[in-house]
């Protein structure tokens, strides 16, 4: 178990990068809780100094003792006697319903305004993820934008919602990826949450701009219904599409693909996606395109631009 | 408390919010900038409205306020938690039935800072369905950020020395939780590993009879799980 490296901040949100060699994530406690309930074992076995380390984090954090008092549960049939007297010991109910008062708190207003709460704060690895997470929700809330959806004719002659701004993607040798989203589209990288993005600006690193990421996220107008568009590189000069919805009971949506030639869009591509199955698209050259997904049952038609460019 | 008679009559109508305009009051629903409702009324008769979800006779509006509530939860779980699945439906139900709990809106200090309220009740909610789902699948759940958490935590807490009560419930805990680790160990050597106590008393570093006590307290425990006469 990788005890010495950088926390991990998928997972424990609080010490992603500059704590101490050593330092215990949710994640590695739960793991090595886990290793030592399940068999088979779920990653090595924990020796005593990954155990030591996994008893530190856990009397520290009143969610890793919940998942703690679970495991036993389930291998004993008993909660641990100690639960309760460990919750109260713990006092994280209480903390955590004021938090929301103190996002937008410096430290110094925090002690002074809640010193019981700004204490707790200072040694509770579950509150205190909790907090950071707040603090973020409250910004990404803040500074969200909604995707700007109006009514067109396309040149079929149909009505279709198209979004404003169009999603620009970078063919690359090793990796694909955005550099531009409309106002309001999330971008993840691999393996990252959503970032709010207001306005696609691109940051230039030597003589290429930086990708935003490597998918879109982004709902197909006041639906409730989501989608995700994820680029990876085919080769040098192609690009592979990945588009999915993200909930299981929307759908089926039909998937057009065209390309926008002069004074035409010809139609390169058709598939069918049903719930969070996606429809790949490989081999898609650079030039402009047009992502429509047509909802058959109600006739409506979601039109995304999309434009393909090498690197050169 | 009677919901119905707390409330001055207002009128509640479903429509799309024009956010923007600033013509609707129910900004604090919002979130993500949407809501289904619009309310010409201010927080406190929302307030009284949730409120009015566990009387007699819940106010009439009760329905809409939730559904903009959820609404808004779930855009922001959509885009924010995409790893968690079918646990944000979980979360959601969590979230609703905790905004309309007497106990929760007691803490409700200042009714202008409701929406930021409800949200925070909607994250821990997320949160512990995460929990959840690593420790069932033994995996992570990928919630994370470019941002820097611990940036944001240090920019907000200062460090502070805990109090000699804190140290004590500290050296509490963590005798607690040494103890239930243990457990976890000496089962799992026992029953899934199968070693003799003399084994495991070794490997662990325990006494024999140390050992021998632990595992009679789990015999005893699963016993009483089984429904067996002990």
């Amino acid at each position: 178990m990788p005890w010495e490296s950088p926390n991990d901040p998928s997972t424990h949100r609080v010490y992603p990068k500059r704590l101490p060699p050593g330092h215990v994530t949710h994640a590695n406690a739960i793991s090595a809780l886990i290793a030592l309930a399940t068999e088979p074992p779920v990653g090595p076995w924990p020796d005593a100094a990954v155990r030591d380390a996994a008893t530190a984090h856990v009397a520290r954090c009143s969610d890793c003792w919940t998942s703690l008092a679970r495991l036993l549960e389930q291998a004993t049939g008993q909660r641990p006697a100690d639960d309760a007297r460990m919750r109260a010991l713990f006092g994280c109910e209480t903390i955590q319903d004021v938090l929301y008062e103190l996002v937008g708190l410096d430290a110094a207003a925090i002690a002074r305004t809640a010193p019981a709460a700004a204490r707790h704060l200072g040694w509770c690895h579950a509150c205190r993820s909790r907090f950071a997470e707040l603090v973020l929700v409250e910004r990404d809330v803040r500074d969200a934008a909604e995707p700007r959806w109006t009514e067109v004719l396309t040149k079929a002659g149909e009505r279709a919602h198209e979004v404003a701004g169009r999603v620009v993607v970078r063919i690359g040798r090793a990796v694909a990826g955005l550099l531009e989203v409309p106002e309001g589209f999330g971008v993840f990288g691999p393996g990252l949450a959503a970032a709010a993005v207001r306005t696609a600006a691109l940051e230039a690193v030597g003589d290429a701009p930086r990708p935003l990421g490597q998918s879109t996220r982004f709902e197909l107008g006041e639906t409730g219904v989501w989608a995700e568009l994820g680029v990876e590189s085919a080769d040098d000069a192609h690009v592979t599409l990945a588009l999915r919805l993200s909930t299981h009971e929307a759908g089926p949506f039909s998937v057009h693909i065209h390309e926008v030639r002069s004074d035409e869009e010809v139609l390169v591509a058709r598939h069918t996606l049903r719930g969070e199955e996606p429809v790949v698209v490989r081999g898609l050259w650079p030039g402009s395109f047009i992502v429509e997904l047509h909802e058959p049952r109600d006739g409506q038609c979601y039109r995304v631009r999309l434009d393909v460019g090498s690197r050169n | 408390m009677r919901g119905d008679q707390s409330i001055s009559q207002t009128v509640l109508r479903p429509a799309v919010c024009r956010c923007p305009t600033g013509r609707c009051h129910l900004a604090f629903l919002h979130g993500l900038g949407h809501a289904v409702v619009v309310l010409n009324e201010q927080p406190e008769a929302v307030v009284a409205i949730l409120r009015s979800a566990l009387s007699d006779r819940p106010d009439p509006r009760l329905g809409d306020v939730l559904h903009g509530l959820r609404r808004d939860w779930e855009r922001l779980g959509r885009r924010r938690y995409p790893g968690l699945g079918d646990g944000l439906e979980d979360a959601l139900q969590v979230a609703l039935m905790k905004v309309i709990a007497p106990e929760k809106l007691d803490g409700l200090k200042d009714p202008s800072r409701l929406a930021a309220w409800a949200r925070s009740i909607f994250i821990h909610a997320v949160m512990d369905v995460a929990r959840d789902v690593r420790r069932h699948r033994g995996q992570r759940l990928a919630m994370s950020s470019e941002d820097d958490a611990e940036e944001i935590l240090r920019d907000r807490l200062a460090s502070s020395e805990p109090d000699p009560e804190e140290t004590t419930a500290g050296r509490e805990r963590l005798a607690i939780v040494s103890r239930c680790i243990g457990q976890l160990e000496v089962a799992r050597l026992r029953f899934v590993e199968g070693l003799p106590e003399k084994d495991i008393a070794e490997r662990l570093d325990l006494s024999r009879d140390g050992v021998a006590g632990q595992l009679k307290r789990i015999r005893k425990a699963i016993r009483n799980a089984l429904g067996e006469p002990e």
